[in-house]
């Protein structure tokens, strides 16, 4: 009954909130916007028709219109616009909820009823999760019957984003409680969780931007080293047939392979560099939530689940170069002849591992941790409130 | 206290709050209440009384208390299912009509649906808020909100209701209604304790009251007790007093419990003496000597004169080390 009556509370708060109604709206704006995308016979429609792209490969009939175009723009809008959008402004909705539950006057009438201080605390926690829980599920109902009629079948993974969004909310929303309840500033909160989740961004984007590096400068060492393999058996080879010095191909091959040993041990050292600071930025990421990668999450199971590009450089691939790529990816066992070689193919594997690195992750590594951080969080939250005196 | 302690309402002993930087907001506080009784806890600000209701209803933990309210610990949560209670600066949430906060803290009461639609009703009626159940509680004035809160504190039909400045904000006929209400509990076997300043609001509904100072309770009992002293008789007469004390032995008697001034035509007497079988010989005295007399009534010293001699021979005697619970928050006290 009192579970009940809280969140019921939550509930009519919520609602009371211009800001609810404005998130409501503008989720459903977005829905509508991404409703009024057709694939017509000459390209694609925008806004029901008022716009036409004309299009050879996206139109209809092309098959590709179906299968890459519609069902990208469906999971990136809710990568950016659940993610981003609806959780910033969430976040501001339900920031005050915590002060002005313990303004004085308020949480007297609260703390004298028959209930533990810890279950008023977590039901009303539940309870501005509400707010994440209601948006996320009009979107992604809106999204759904969308899916249904702009392709033709029922996407269901698309509410798998339903406790994926609450969650990655969640991880932010529970600084900005911890705040509101040391503070009862919701000014305090708001602020807290900006500068929270600005330090995840940046945490998280210097672990993926320390990763591309190591794991650039690893495949360059794992390249060039291959090169090098190759060229000492062509110099042993040159050997063996009696050449010398003398030779210029002889001479020539020595100087490659003394100039590639050399870059070989300057790329490892850089490589090390690299490794180190991705390690203890990835120390650090371990020890936080992971935003991005929970909403990855998405990505990962909607990959699995179909063929389809889930980044933007992915759909732009022409088939023909995506082969290409798939192909030269495939050829583990390929040696590059020069430089350029080099390059070309460090820039493609690198993105390729360090996806797949990131992928490897286990769920329950990446919700574990996330969710135990929260929690930690949270502990500190009710044990103060436990503890405060109103 | 005639009360067996095993059948009080609130038995409250050795309570005592320190914050930090030892700001001392109780020290040693006992108090008893007893079943059906209105009780009052008066003091002035910073003394520790909202202190003392916050202990009680467990939104400060006190640094130490023993006791027992309806028979269970002190800051036992399952009791204040059976304890109403209506806070200082009470601050509804303004999302919420009146019906709405009713069953909403009904339910946190543990009340069932049924039992709030019935009673809150009622409730409303009963503190004049019915034609107000639709319209959000923004829309109140301070009177309305503590009225409101009242029937909130009432929802859960509890046998003790705690009231912290009911009255505070409320018009003079929103302050009789209150008191009716209180004598209505009363009449219905509740047990009421109020803390307020408006003394001369306790003095009409209040079986017992106790002093609060500087953290400590410093009087308690019945206004009949705490005034028994000060009770005397004053006579108005004209003319003069008789002056010949010095030969009349029984004159003289009296002279020692008499204090007299003039004003005007006549003279004002004040006889120290409760007992109004000690006046007649007095008023046979006056009337032998041919004084008119204008009047002779028996007085009592009113709450409010009890409790500003009580506070300032308490300042004379206490060093003031101690603060209440608002000046004690501003000191840092988290």
């Amino acid at each position: 009954m009192q579970t009940f009556a809280l969140l019921l509370d939550s509930w009519r708060l919520l609602v009371s909130r211009k800001l609810f109604w404005l998130t409501l709206v503008l989720n459903v704006l977005v829905v509508v916007l991404y409703g009024s995308i057709a694939i017509t016979e000459s390209g694609v429609s925008l806004g029901f028709g008022l716009w036409e792209i004309e299009s050879e490969q996206f139109r209809a009939g092309s098959g590709l219109a179906k299968t890459v175009l519609l069902p990208f723009i469906n999971y990136q809008l809710i990568s950016f616009w659940l993610a981003w959008v609806a959780t910033g402004l969430g976040l501001i909705t339900t920031a005050s909820i915590f002060p002005d539950f313990l303004a004085e006057g308020a949480i007297d009438m609260v703390l004298a009823k028959p209930m533990s201080r810890a279950k008023a605390f977590f039901v009303k926690y539940l309870g501005a999760l509400l707010f994440v829980v209601m948006q996320v599920t009009i979107f992604c109902l809106g999204s759904f019957i969308v899916a249904r009629v702009r392709l033709g079948e029922w996407q269901w993974m698309l509410f798998a984003s339903i406790p994926l969004v609450t969650l990655f909310f969640s991880y932010i929303y529970c600084v900005s409680v911890l705040v509101g309840v040391m503070t009862r500033s919701s000014i305090a909160a708001i602020l807290a969780a900006a500068i929270f989740w600005m330090s995840l961004w940046a945490v998280q984007s210097a672990e993926r931007v320390t990763h591309r590096i190591y794991a650039g400068f690893a495949i360059e060492v794992e390249l060039r080293e291959k090169m090098l393999a190759r060229d000492k058996v062509d110099f042993d080879a040159m050997t063996a047939k009696g050449m010398t010095s003398d030779d210029n191909a002889y001479e020539r091959l020595r100087g490659e392979i003394e100039s590639l040993d050399k870059r070989i041990d300057d790329r490892r050292a850089t490589r090390d560099t690299a490794a180190s600071w991705f390690n203890g930025f990835h120390l650090a990421s371990s020890a936080l939530p992971k935003t991005q990668a929970t909403i990855s999450l998405l990505d990962r199971w909607f990959a699995s689940n179909s063929d389809q590009p889930t980044s933007l450089t992915e759909m732009l691939m022409t088939t023909a170069s995506r082969r290409r790529a798939q192909r030269d990816l495939d050829a583990a066992d390929f040696v590059p002849e020069t430089d350029d070689d080099v390059e070309r193919l460090v820039g493609r594997r690198t993105d390729a591992r360090v996806t797949r690195e990131e992928n490897e992750r286990s769920l329950p590594w990446v919700l574990g941790t996330s969710v135990a951080f929260e929690l930690a969080v949270l502990g500190v939250a009710v044990w103060i409130f436990r503890r405060r005196d109103f | 206290m005639t009360t067996a302690t095993s059948e009080l309402a609130i038995d409250v002993r050795h309570a005592s709050k320190t914050y930090r930087r030892k700001v001392y907001a109780l020290r040693d506080v006992s108090l008893q209440v007893a079943p059906g009784e209105i009780f009052g806890l008066l003091g002035p600000n910073g003394a520790g009384k909202s202190t003392l209701v916050k202990i009680l209803m467990t939104v400060i933990r006190p640094t130490s208390v023993e006791g027992s309210m309806l028979g269970r610990p002190i800051g036992h949560k399952p009791t204040l299912r059976w304890v109403g209670y209506l806070p200082e600066h009470l601050r509804f949430p303004s999302y919420l009509d009146g019906w709405q906060a009713v069953s909403y803290f009904g339910a946190l009461s543990l009340v069932p649906a049924a039992e709030r639609r019935k009673r809150g009703r009622e409730l409303l009626e009963l503190v004049g808020m019915s034609q107000w159940l639709t319209h959000k509680i923004s829309t109140y004035s301070k009177g309305m909100r503590q009225r409101l809160g009242l029937a909130v504190a009432l929802i859960a039909d509890p046998q003790i209701i705690v009231l912290d400045e009911p009255t505070d904000g409320v018009d003079p006929v929103g302050r009789k209604e209150i008191r009716d209400v209180l004598l209505e509990l009363r009449r219905r076997g509740k047990t009421v304790f109020v803390n307020s300043h408006l003394l001369g609001e306790l003095e009409l509904v209040c079986d017992r009251v106790a002093i609060m100072s500087k953290g400590t309770v410093i009087r308690q009992g019945t206004i009949d007790e705490l005034t028994r002293r000060s009770k005397r008789y004053e006579f108005v007469i004209v003319g003069d007093a008789p002056k010949d004390s010095t030969t009349d032995a029984m004159l003289k008697q009296f002279a020692a419990r008499c204090e007299s001034r003039p004003q005007d035509q006549t003279t004002f007497i004040e006889l120290n003496t409760a007992d109004p079988t000690e006046v007649q010989p007095f008023v046979d005295l006056l009337r032998a000597r041919g004084v008119t007399i204008i009047s002779a009534r028996p007085v009592r010293q009113s709450l409010e004169d009890l409790f500003m001699a009580t506070i300032r021979d308490e300042g004379d005697k206490t060093p003031g080390a101690v603060m209440g619970n608002g000046q004690a928050h501003a000191k840092g006290a988290h």
